[in-house]
């Protein structure tokens, strides 16, 4: 494959998080990443979501960018 | 903005990294961001655990209670018997990993532990006991990927994901030849390895799914950083601590860190971008990392990816 380069990471705190909502804990990532990138969400083209389980919390897709 | 979905259970994450390094490359876009994230602490452990199992035969597996930690017990069970692997050894993985989740500010359980508190912490399913099973967590990650001519314009020094390995399994457990191992991690591996042109023992520092303490033994089997059997001796002789051979869940692991299961194969990917930048939190930076590599397992071995990021 063609390499692909990571240009901005961001990481929310991992624990019990009862005092955000999944889209608020999403955000505090994205939020992050934008900053390390230097870039701003208008510069995304598409974005892919990760979600494992529709049951833990009844919320199944967002676009959280 | 255009948004695709990616689920194949814990190792959704690395599926939705992959999905994007595909579509890159197929030229479809140049800049692309991946989140992962999961919130499970709304439900409680027990609802949680029902939930996950669902994963399992819905005809054979599950209805019989087999949940994850029974699936995993299975694996620790024909490890030790048919290998040797100690239960001092499988109590190793989690001293270690909650060693470094202790220095991760971004950890859910930072706590430090003995050997002696993970022998006697309360049996789960024999032989794994709390301190062998990982954490059920909210948390969110997320990673912006590049083409290589963008990477280029937007950075003079990149973290690369040189090599994205796949593998599978049967669906169920009771269809396979062994217990002693993933047979879709070393064919992930392997797969990641040849396609970055590198040896396992060129790896510094990597994420595994140590979503259970077995998990990680067979994983540095399955990596091909040890021999077969020899999973247990490794964690033993330190060859996977900050220091050793190739410097194992220095993030805490799914153990210390949690493992929010949609955010994980995210999670990886940044703590590597980290650890080859040399940026991860003091007490926990692997000196000098190069090449490293994420070990993301989903179901019970029906999905997994090992992704190679190079600085």
């Amino acid at each position: 494959m063609k390499r692909v380069g990571v240009v901005g990471v961001g990481h929310s705190k991992f624990g019990k998080r009862p005092d955000v909502s999944l889209r608020e804990l999403a955000h505090e990532a994205v939020r992050e990443s934008f900053l390390d990138a230097g870039l701003e969400p208008k510069d995304i083209e598409a974005s892919i979501f990760s979600l494992a389980g529709d049951q833990f919390n009844g919320q199944t897709n967002q676009n959280v960018i | 903005m255009p948004v695709i979905r990616v689920e194949s259970a814990c190792a959704s994450g690395s599926a939705a990294i992959k999905t994007a390094v595909g579509l890159i490359n197929a030229g479809f876009h140049d800049l692309m961001m991946v989140i992962g994230t999961e919130k499970m602490c709304d439900q409680s452990t027990p609802i949680v655990t029902e939930l996950m199992s669902r994963a399992g035969d819905l005809a054979w597996e599950y209805p019989f209670g087999v949940s994850f930690p029974g699936f995993y017990a299975l694996h620790a069970s024909r490890h030790m018997a048919e290998l040797g692997t100690t239960r001092d050894q499988l109590s190793m993985v989690s001293v270690k990993n909650h060693k470094y989740g202790y220095k991760n500010p971004l950890a859910h359980l930072r706590k430090q532990i003995t050997l002696e508190e993970a022998k006697k912490s309360i049996n789960i399913v024999y032989p794994l006991n709390l301190y062998d099973c990982s954490l059920i967590s909210d948390g969110a990650a997320a990673v912006i990927l590049a083409s290589e001519e963008k990477t280029k314009q937007l950075t003079d020094d990149p973290v690369w994901i040189m090599a994205i390995g796949s593998g599978g399994d049967y669906n169920m457990v009771a269809d396979r030849p062994s217990l002693t191992g993933l047979i879709g991690a070393q064919m992930a591996s392997r797969t990641a390895y040849d396609m970055a042109g590198i040896k396992p023992t060129d790896i510094d520092v990597a994420t595994v799914h140590d979503c259970f303490t077995i998990a990680e033994i067979m994983a540095y089997e399955d990596c091909g950083w040890c021999e077969k059997g020899e999973g247990g001796k490794f964690v033993e002789d330190g060859r996977s601590d900050i220091d050793g051979d190739v410097a194992v869940n220095i993030d805490g692991g799914l153990k210390s860190k949690g493992h929010p299961v949609g955010a994980t194969g995210v999670s990886m990917g940044v703590e590597l971008t980290k650890q080859l930048r040399g940026k991860a939190d003091q007490g926990r930076q692997r000196a000098d990392a190069k090449i490293a590599m994420s070990h993301n397992v989903g179901q019970s071995g029906q999905f997994v990816h090992c992704i190679v990021y190079q600085r």
